[in-house]
């Protein structure tokens, strides 16, 4: 309150976000150049410019990540990487071809638009056997090679480890099934 | 025989060998699976797989930390495109009615 206003609006800015981006286009540009020095003098100014179109651009949904969780799910999504390519590969190479194509829905407690959200879509697609054909408000509408697999539980194992990892609090449900019996 | 230079020639050359395979996998499986949603599933999982390994295996042989890290940001790139282009693909397809097939 007895700060001057000067003062105010400078606290009022968010640094972080602007830090974070120049650092990571900085990063970008030695990784892209391999460091030359001479580089430097035309990516320092491209570094300001694409930190500010970014910050003037973005949507500015604030996300804290989990860096300990970042890194299991890094080698998390190494391992499915591989299980999906091997899967994929089985089916392909048998001449009688076993599929057992469906579509699943696979029912969801991240929102759409947010960063966990886009991240669980873009990352079923990559899974063993599983692919986003249609996003509703509380679920996804998964096209599967096998519908005999166990996706539900598959998918439900990446959504909890992406809620842990955007630290969003998340509730593991396993009680889908339940509701189900009792309708039936 | 066993210096640490031939060995990561070695493996380097296992992991792009595997990486080739799987290209032609995701390439077999656009022929022989039945309908679009399926040869989405054959060629981003079997690329994605493809690619990571055939990265891998010339990241060994860089010559420099900053070529090697330009490797895996081109497999970065090609993987968020290739998940995120699947799912529009997909997608409009359903809207059109498209149904999946349910036996090859």
């Amino acid at each position: 309150m007895l700060k001057s206003p000067s003062t105010q609006q400078f606290l009022q800015i968010s640094w972080r976000p602007i830090l974070v981006r120049i650092l990571l286009f900085a990063c970008l540009w030695w990784i892209l150049t391999g460091g030359t020095p001479a580089s430097w003098s035309v990516g320092v100014p491209a570094i300001l410019i694409a930190s500010y179109i970014s910050l003037r651009f973005s949507r500015a949904i604030p996300f804290k990540l989990d860096y300990l969780s970042l890194l299991s799910f890094i080698l998390f999504f190494c391992w499915q990487s591989l299980r999906a390519g091997i899967d994929v590969a089985k089916r392909v190479l048998q001449p009688r071809l076993p599929l057992n194509l469906g579509l699943v829905e696979f029912p969801t407690q991240l929102s759409p638009g947010t960063p966990a959200h886009t991240l669980l879509v873009n990352a079923i697609n990559l899974l063993p056997g599983t692919l986003v054909t249609r996003i509703r408000r509380h679920s996804l509408t998964l096209h599967v090679l096998d519908t005999q697999a166990p996706i539900a539980a598959e998918a439900q194992a990446l959504e909890t480890r992406i809620a842990a990892l955007f630290r969003l609090p998340h509730t593991n449900s396993s009680n889908h099934e339940k509701i189900g019996n009792d309708i039936s | 025989m066993t210096n640490p230079v031939s060995i990561s020639q070695w493996l380097s050359a296992v992991l792009t060998v595997s990486g080739t395979f799987f290209f032609i996998v995701g390439t077999l499986g656009l022929l022989r699976f039945p309908d679009i949603y399926s040869r989405l599933h054959a060629l981003t999982k079997a690329d994605n797989l493809g690619l990571g390994l055939l990265v891998a295996g010339l990241a060994l042989q860089a010559d420099t930390l900053s070529s090697a890290l330009k490797l895996i940001l081109i497999w970065l790139l090609v993987i968020v495109t290739s998940a995120t282009t699947s799912f529009l693909i997909a997608r409009t397809t359903l809207e059109q009615g498209i149904q999946p097939k349910d036996k090859p």
